[in-house]
């Protein structure tokens, strides 16, 4: 090799060499292959929304399977790619149903029902034992059956009403009220009001105090105590309060404002909290307790019996990994157990 | 003398070092702190929402559409942009808004007093009626459900400020906005994060972010003598007992620099108000019985951030004279070598960019990494420049002057189209 020809093989090998590992990055600047922005939530989070989305593909549905009228016996139809399952009298039906069902009258549903597809109801539905849905949905009423499970998500227009140990995965809401049983789990509902027992819609509601409306008017203030903060049986603070560490109420105090811990939170029974209260550890609210809300917890919220969160018509948010929620307490708003959520002695 | 220098520097360093890998490690495999994300119903506060406009002509139409458009009662949401001082048609735009909506926008009109965002914030309070504000710069476009994830972390007693994560909006453009994109994300979905994630401190930004007013209150208001009034608001609020939260859910589009001119500007504001905020608030800090001790620390190696990029040259510098002295240094280079790769090579910086695209779920802008090679360069020249300025400024008793960044964007944004 010439003289001129070696030290100029080398400088070129030398720089593809090092302007080999750049390779990737030029190549991505020229063709622009990931350089839009990154998505961002655009939608509103509503829990309904599902709800609502399958509501407005039903409406377009039915200009299609119904040109003539409604059919007179229950059918398989198909708009489009869609099979459609649309049943107009109770079944007989078979176990398993693969297709997007559709009920245009109230319907009563057998034990070991499986619904893999979107089951919709323009009435009420009161489902079997040991049913299985993807997606039920009622313009009216819902009844769940007992050892049911809905895996994606449920809504009652009115209300929803879940039988001994089921299992909501998903969302699970109702416009008026639901009504929990025991050893039922779920992960986000939301109703105006929610029910952790059927006799604990006879619980007499507190509404917002006059004292902390006043206050509130006035300017809260807050108070932040270096260590474990304890208020007596009785007694009552005004203001916000801000534990560094744990936080306990003794029976019968209250704060009249929100309280937060940097650790446990203990309320004893019949104690108030006007305004939110928060921990970082897990929460235990106690028998015939009223929180006004939203109650948060980085942990665990386990709720008394007889225990009100929330207001009518302000509802709350309850929200922690793990809730674990007594019989008989109401609760105003939206629960949200990111793990497991849970009603039970 | 040197020799006592330089191992200073290398400590410092791999102090750093060790930051930025304890960070990026608790975001990979680290438990993740969203206590308030799931605050979906509440009875919602009353909220103003201020927006800082220094001739924003070009981008303060985006942010007040997009901000009548959000989820969040209507009677409890006042909008106030803050037009400071702007000598272009912000005003007309402005003015245009508050005719057609009817009691939806209460506009400030600032025609004269100290320059500065501080500053016009600190006018603009006489407009704030609410006890919880929000902070938007003018070229921020919200999305529909963010004033409530920004609101809800206030429903705890202890938040006195609240942070949202800031996404760039002109990716695509040139190569310093793709850089920035990479920077932003490893800056906020990692380096924010995990200081939410162990409770140590982070930032309170200036937008995109929210404000406790009773806050604000106690701890003296606006500080309209400085540059960066966010990492200054976050310092008071610390030593005054208040929590900032991070909310990387809370996500707001943001026009980077395009420019590298108003790129190094930006960054050598952020550097000298930052470093104000390391001179008036260390002290203060260790002294501090309100803050844990991880808080303690965390906060002061986040106020020395930006002196570290003088440091780094320094350490580059000592290490040559050292070794042309022939001091007896050997292993001392050899780990600042290293500690100056892994600080701006593959393994802490940009191990943390990586993470953080990866968390993203972004796949081929990963690629650009070595590039962002470039911006770390551009950044500690600047940012060492900055501290140059500032400490011969503070020599001669000059003032430090406010820049505003400078918009590039010509139409208004399609966001459906981008996303």
């Amino acid at each position: 090799m010439s003289s001129i020809l070696a030290p100029l093989a080398l400088t070129v090998s030398t720089s593809a060499l090092l302007a080999l590992p750049l390779a990737p990055a030029l190549r991505e600047l020229k063709s622009k292959r990931d350089a839009h922005p990154l998505a961002t939530r655009k939608d509103d989070g509503r829990i309904a929304n599902f709800a609502a989305s399958l509501r407005s593909h039903c409406n377009k549905l039915q200009v299609l399977l119904f040109p003539n009228g409604y059919p007179e016996e229950n059918s398989f139809l198909t708009a489009g790619e869609s099979r459609v399952f649309v049943v107009v009298r109770q079944f007989p039906i078979e176990s398993q149903i693969h297709d997007f069902v559709l009920c245009l009258n109230p319907i009563q549903l057998p034990d070991e029902f499986h619904s893999t597809g979107d089951f919709y109801s323009f009435s009420s539905v009161e489902t079997g034992q040991r049913n299985i849905f993807r997606a039920l949905m009622s313009e009216s009423e819902i009844q769940i059956g007992k050892d049911t499970k809905v895996l994606r998500w449920t809504h009652a227009e009115t209300s929803l009403t879940v039988n001994e140990n089921c299992a909501l995965f998903g969302r699970a809401s109702a416009n008026r009220f639901i009504t929990l049983s025991n050893h039922c789990t779920f992960e986000r509902i939301y109703a105006p009001m929610i029910y952790t027992s059927s006799d604990a819609s006879q619980l007499p509601l507190r509404m917002e105090s006059d004292a902390f409306s006043k206050l509130a008017r006035s300017g809260i203030g807050r108070m932040r105590v270096h260590g474990h903060a304890h208020l007596c049986a009785g007694q009552q603070h005004r203001g916000d309060l801000v534990s560094t560490r744990g936080l306990q109420l003794d029976e019968g105090s209250s704060v009249l404002g929100s309280a937060k811990a940097n650790g446990e939170v203990h309320l004893a029974e019949g104690t108030t909290v006007d305004g939110s209260l928060v921990g970082t550890k897990t929460i235990h609210v106690g028998a015939d307790s009223f929180v006004k809300g939203p109650v948060i917890s980085e942990h665990e919220i386990r709720i008394g019996t007889g225990v009100q969160i929330g207001v009518p018509g302000t509802p709350t948010t309850i929200s922690a990994p793990k809730i674990h929620l007594a019989p008989g307490s109401v609760l105003h708003g939206t629960v949200w157990a990111r793990v497991k959520g849970r009603v039970g002695v | 003398m040197l020799l006592a220098l330089f191992t200073t520097v290398v400590v410092l360093i791999c102090i750093y070092t060790i930051r930025h890998y304890c960070f990026t490690i608790s975001r990979i495999i680290g438990e993740q702190r969203h206590p308030y994300i799931d605050v979906d119903s509440a009875d919602w506060p009353a909220v103003t929402v201020l927006i800082a406009a220094h001739n924003e002509e070009a981008v303060v139409g985006d942010i007040l559409t997009a901000l009548l458009e959000v989820d969040y009662p209507a009677e409890k949401l006042a909008i106030v942009p803050v037009n400071d001082r702007s000598q272009d048609r912000t005003r007309e735009i402005i003015d245009s808004y508050v005719e057609k909506y009817p009691g939806r926008i209460t506009p400030f009109h600032r025609t004269g007093g100290k320059p500065g965002k501080a500053a016009a914030l600190k006018d603009a309070m006489a407009y704030v009626n609410t006890e919880i504000m929000l902070v938007f710069d003018a070229d921020y476009v919200p999305g529909k459900a963010l004033i409530r994830q920004l609101v809800a972390p206030f429903f705890d007693p202890e938040v006195g400020s609240v942070m949202g994560r800031v996404v760039p909006l002109n990716v695509g453009k040139k190569l310093l906005t793709r850089i920035l994109d990479l920077e932003r994300s490893g800056g906020y979905q990692v380096d924010q994060q995990a200081r939410m994630n162990l409770h140590f401190v982070p930032q309170y930004g200036g937008t995109v972010a929210g404000i406790r007013k009773s806050a604000l209150d106690e701890i003296g208001g606006w500080n309209e003598n400085t540059l960066a009034e966010d990492t200054d608001l976050t310092y008071r609020l610390l030593l005054a007992g208040w929590k900032t939260v991070y909310e990387n859910r809370a996500e707001c589009y943001e026009e980077v620099p395009e420019r590298w001119p108003v790129r190094v500007r930006q960054i050598m504001r952020w550097a000298k108000g930052h470093n104000q905020a390391m001179v008036g608030y260390s002290a203060a800090l260790l002294r501090c019985s309100n803050v844990s001790w991880w808080e303690r620390l965390d906060g002061l190696l986040l106020l020395g951030v930006y002196m570290m990029a003088p440091v780094l040259l320094a350490g580059w510098i000592l290490a040559i004279l050292l070794f042309y002295l022939g001091a007896p240094i050997g292993g001392g280079i050899a780990v600042l070598g290293l500690a100056a790769f892994t600080t701006l090579g593959n393994f802490a910086a940009f191990f943390e960019i990586a993470a953080a695209a990866r968390l993203d779920g972004s796949r081929a802008r990963i690629q650009l990494l070595p590039l962002t090679f470039l911006g770390f360069a551009v950044s500690a020249i600047s940012v060492s420049r900055a501290a140059w300025q500032q400490f011969t400024a503070s020599l001669r008793g000059e003032e430090m002057v406010w820049h505003k960044t400078e918009r590039s964007r010509v139409a208004p944004v399609a966001l459906e189209k981008s996303a």
